[in-house]
């Protein structure tokens, strides 16, 4: 048996292959009627409680806090957490609890336990944040076989009930709870060919819950002038009721405004929701996902009209607002898919999971998918003063790839160097440090060529390697990430999310 | 609205049935606020006019308040900037008037709040202020269908109080329905909190419910845990084997320090002993020849304060040695105690009084057998001595000349006398020569017979001092190395013991937070099923309440004409 993960910002949600092959979701084990796992845990003292167990018990530990789109602190190094005992908790811990809940839920479900389990992320997560993810299934003592980007799971999926989709272009269209991605993909037989990517960073559900958010804030103020708690209990209230709200606009068959009681600590007071106001603001969101979209076929050379298809996955795409977006924008001649928008991505993960198995299934057919790279990668040499980018890999060449750099290396002028790794889609916006390269001391050694070899893989981490371009040997070197006041220290979360009970599981 | 009371009653019942909840603030000051409710009586009346509004209008608005005023009517001024603002506690009127100018009509905020299908306005006056009548009509048309509309002109309004304003158009008694009904609307939202509290308690109920049946499976599992055999047994063996390296160790180090030639106190004896170059010497009545040689009791304080300090300095390492090697063994210890969530060990109650290294160096660094010895006086006695190396010789010499002076004594006749000659000369030639030989031998040989001498003594006491050097290193290493074991023994010993008793305490203390855990658990249980029965007499109150709530309001629309 398999098991595909869509570890989302807001929900996770798992399946796994029935006997004759077609995706199935794995119900939460306490309730089979729940699907889905929220992404959120809460930690009182020795215990932990993650997904729908967090949800319901919030209100009987105010003064705990909800921990929250964690998946957006991914790669970050920064602790999303202090328990009762002051230690840190990193997003990858936070994680690690959900997929252990999601291994506990799955291994009840599959008598047979699974061999293969694969874990879907963000197209557009650069090299660390990948990384997170690996390192939060194996604080979840979660053996993984591979990790896969969500649109690539959910054209899996498309691909699979739809054999007619040979030759064709498909925008894999994946607006989520806390990210965009984007993702151009052609089919030919079994081989899924990813010819594009691209997306936005910290842009998703939250932002529209967000807009309701202030909303109410707004209200609250006008109404008793002061300002709106910041108590635990109540952000954890507003933050669900902001949810429903979102949902309710999102929803609406036909445009109309929203009026909700609030009750905000011993006061009440009814909250208007406009949903012109509301659709405006919600629609410069979905302007910013049409401007990636309009980018990244443009760095292709293509026009939007060149699209056959394009399907909607994640939880923010499953609304009508972001439905009614699209449609009024395809052609006749375009198809505007939407199937399944919530679970997509983790039966693509699952059926990817099974192209990994033995082959025991007639149903089950080997995957071969060629993807390409998401960023542009270079390196910044520290002693050069421009600090000037040297691009290694151009975005969107297909994976692997590997490719070197040679710097002119003096000891006598310096002991160490140091080499800043870095990802980006335009070096004039947004550059990822990834980290730096510190090799040295050198010794004694005179003047001699550095050869810097990035490996871009398939499942998109990075790999890297050092050695002397004049004799061929092997340099050392250390990787040392962003700098953080608190250091991640395996171990240490290991031993941390191995002594809570999570949900009271023995 | 004294019918509210009521509610608010019943409202009590419903707080005492969830006492703990995360709202009972909330619904406290809910009931509160529904008895400020009960207590009012006044007619609450909405005037929608624009922030820009036309003088018209805002005349008018002076007008309703003017007609308001000492009549039991309040009025409430709604311009676009707050009329969506709701807070539970004030009154939401079921009448409202529309000063309708050119302002009101481009004003879409406000047309919107209009259009709410959900609105509770019962009756909207509009009050036409246009300049024609073109408007009037679409403006009326978008109001909900519940809503009755009556359109005014600013000349109805004149010089009447509003409750004749009212009255013109509504009937007396329906005017007290419909007063009654603003006051149940302003009740209305409790519903929705009470849904939204009662079912946020229940699932949190339940949810404690489930979690509370797997506490007593994480209680059993704890208390299969608290078997500490295993870390008792590896902790003895660590202490064990730690001790006895340690003894180990001293023996092997004190072994070394004594090895002849190599160890370090055997080559500082050698030092020491090298060091005694003469004697002191005594005359001896008996013995008028000889001096009777001993050490210079100096040397032999000198010699005793180096060994006794060499030993010091051995004996001073170990202590500090020893302690560090044990604080090393018992952090060991401590992280495998801390691991299991034992108390760690107190260091203050493990350490016996270490072994005085004072009392042993002054138990053995002692001379026990002293060096006494003898040697030749100089001058004259030395050959006197010296002489009774010859004195066979003499003997033989004596003997030999005794017959020779008889033959030299002989008659002087004849051949005898040729012989007494020839004896007499050779005698006193063999006596001379003898007596040359013998000076020169002895001047010879004396120095060094006496450099001899000397050599032997101060050998043999070195010798002396060597065999007592050795006895005390030996005996004070055996004696440290004993009192060493001893004290490793005694601080292993009070180690196993505290931590025997650590593990002690820690199972005594958490048998008794286990049977606290499962008399709190037995209590939780009962504690969530009686919070559940709570819940579900709550809803019922919630139900009833509601029931009634719907009938005061079928009973106050009921025969409502507009």
């Amino acid at each position: 048996m398999v098991l595909g993960i869509d570890l989302g910002t807001s929900n996770t949600v798992s399946a796994s292959l029935s006997r004759d092959g077609s995706p199935v979701l794995i119900p939460d084990a306490n309730n089979k009627d729940v699907q889905i796992t929220p992404s959120i845990a809460l930690i009182e003292g020795r215990k932990a409680y993650a997904g729908n167990f967090a949800e319901n018990l919030y209100e009987s530990l105010p003064d705990k806090q909800i921990i929250s789109y964690f998946k957006r602190s991914f790669g970050t190094q920064e602790p999303v957490y202090f328990d009762d005992y002051k230690n840190p908790w990193f997003s990858e811990t936070v994680a690690s609890l959900i997929l252990r809940k999601v291994k506990y839920d799955a291994e009840l479900y599959l008598p047979d336990g699974f061999r293969q389990a694969v874990i879907t992320v963000p197209a557009h997560y650069n090299d660390v944040q990948r990384k997170s993810v690996i390192e939060a299934a194996r604080l979840a003592d979660l053996e993984l076989t591979a990790i896969i980007e969500e649109p690539v799971a959910a054209a899996l999926f498309y691909g699979s009930y739809n054999k007619k989709i040979d030759e064709e272009i498909i925008l894999i269209y994946d607006f989520g709870g806390g990210t965009f991605d984007l993702t151009l993909i052609t089919k030919s037989g079994n081989q899924l060919n990813v010819i594009a990517k691209d997306g936005v960073n910290k842009l998703g559900g939250k932002e529209f819950d967000d807009i309701v958010h202030n909303t109410i804030k707004e209200g609250y103020e006008k109404s008793f002038g002061s300002y709106f708690p910041t108590d635990k209990l109540t952000t954890n209230r507003i933050a669900k009721i902001a949810e429903s709200i979102k949902i309710e606009l999102n929803d609406a068959e036909t445009p109309r405004n929203v009026s909700k009681w609030i009750m905000v600590g011993r006061d009440a007071f009814e909250a208007t929701f406009h949903y012109e106001n509301y659709a405006s603001k919600a629609n410069q969101l979905i302007i910013k996902t049409e401007q990636a979209v309009n980018r990244c076929l443009r760095s292709l050379g293509m026009q939007f009209t060149d699209i056959n298809k394009i399907v909607l996955i994640g939880g923010t795409s499953s609304s009508k607002l972001v439905y009614n977006f699209w449609k009024g924008k395809v052609s006749p001649k375009q198809e505007l898919v939407y199937h399944q928008p919530l679970s997509s991505v983790a039966k693509g993960a699952a059926l990817y999971a099974a192209s990994f198995s033995d082959g025991n299934s007639a149903e089950i057919v080997p995957i071969d998918l060629k993807s390409v790279s998401t960023y542009n990668i270079g390196l910044v040499f520290a002693n050069d003063s421009k600090k000037q980018i040297d691009l290694l890999i151009h975005r969107n060449t297909p994976l692997p790839v590997s490719s070197k750099k040679v710097y002119k290396i003096n000891p006598q002028q310096n002991d160490f160097v140091h080499i800043e790794l870095c990802q980006f889609w335009d070096p004039q916006e947004d550059i990822h440090k990834l980290g730096t390269i510190k090799a040295g001391p050198f010794g004694l050694m005179s003047e001699f060529y550095l050869e810097v070899a990035v490996e871009n893989r398939l499942n998109g981490t990075i790999g890297i390697k050092l050695k002397n371009a004049d004799n061929g040997r092997d340099i050392k070197f250390e990787f040392i990430r962003k700098a953080s006041d608190h250091k991640y220290d395996y171990q240490q979360q290991k031993a941390m999310v191995d002594s809570v009970y999570l949900n009271n599981y023995i | 609205m004294r019918e509210l009371q009521y509610i608010a009653e019943r409202f009590d019942d419903l707080i005492r049935e969830l006492p703990v909840s995360s709202y009972a603030g909330f619904l406290e000051e809910t009931k509160r606020k529904i008895k400020v409710l009960a207590d009012k009586d006044e007619f609450y009346i909405d005037v929608f006019n624009c922030t820009n509004a036309s003088s018209e209008s805002k005349k008018t608005v002076k007008l309703l308040e003017s007609a308001a005023q000492n009549t039991g009517y309040r009025i409430s001024l709604k311009d676009e900037n707050n009329f969506s603002t709701r807070i539970f506690e004030t009154v939401f009127p079921s009448v409202g008037f529309v000063l309708l100018d050119e302002e009101m009509l481009q004003n879409d905020a406000l047309k919107q709040h209009f259009k709410k299908t959900d609105s509770t306005y019962k009756v909207m006056f509009i009050v036409n202020l246009l300049s024609n009548n073109d408007g009037i009509r679409d403006f009326s048309r978008q109001f909900s269908i519940r809503t009755k509309t009556f359109t005014l002109s600013p000349a109805d309004l004149e010089g009447k109080s509003i409750g004749e304003i009212i009255g013109a158009s509504i009937e007396a008694a329906s005017v007290d329905k419909i007063k009654k009904i603003a006051y149940l609307n302003s009740i209305k939202p409790v519903f929705s909190f009470l849904d939204d509290i009662l079912s946020s308690e229940n699932k949190a109920a339940n949810t404690r419910k489930l979690l509370n049946t797997q506490n007593t499976n994480i209680t059993r599992k704890e208390e299969q845990s608290l078997n500490n055999n295993e870390v008792t047994s590896n902790l003895r063996q660590l202490i064990q084997k730690s001790s006895q390296e340690l003894e180990k160790s001293y023996k092997i180090k004190y072994e070394d320090l004594n090895k002849p030639n190599t160890g370090q106190f055997s080559i500082l004896t050698q030092e020491r002993c090298n060091m005694l170059t003469d004697f002191e010497r005594k005359s001896l009545a008996e013995k008028s020849e000889k001096y009777e040689t001993t050490i210079a009791p100096g040397f032999i304080n000198s010699f005793v304060t180096a060994i006794s300090n060499s030993i010091q300095k051995e004996l001073g390492k170990d202590e500090a040695f020893i302690k560090s090697s044990f604080e090393d063994m018992i952090s060991q210890i401590n992280i495998q105690l801390k691991n299991k969530g034992i108390q760690p060990l107190k260091v203050d109650t493990i350490y016996p009084p270490f072994p005085e290294k004072e009392r042993t160096i002054n138990s053995f660094c002692y001379i026990n057998k002293n060096y006494t010895g003898e040697l030749i006086k100089k001058g004259a006695t030395e050959y006197f001595v010296a002489l009774r190396d010859y004195t066979g010789l003499i003997m033989v010499v004596g003997g030999l000349l005794a017959p020779l002076s008889i033959v030299a004594s002989a008659s002087d006749s004849g051949v005898f006398k040729n012989i007494a000659t020839w004896v007499k000369a050779t005698t006193a030639g063999i006596s001379l020569l003898m007596i040359i030989y013998g000076i020169f031998d002895l001047r010879r040989r004396i120095p060094k017979k006496r450099v001899e001498e000397f050599e032997r003594e101060l050998n043999k006491a070195k010798e002396i001092l060597t065999q007592e050097s050795k006895r005390m290193f030996n005996e004070s290493s055996r004696d440290w190395t004993s009192n060493i074991s001893n004290w490793i023994r005694d601080a292993s010993q009070n180690i196993n013991l505290q931590i025997d008793r650590n593990i002690k305490d820690l199972l005594s203390q958490k048998a008794s937070q286990m049977n606290q855990e499962k008399v709190q658990q037995q209590k939780q249980q009962q504690s969530v099923d009686l919070l559940l029965r709570n819940i579900q007499s709550a809803e019922r109150v919630k139900e009833q309440l509601n029931t009634r709530y719907r009938d005061m309001v079928n009973e106050a629309e009921k025969d409502l004409k507009l």
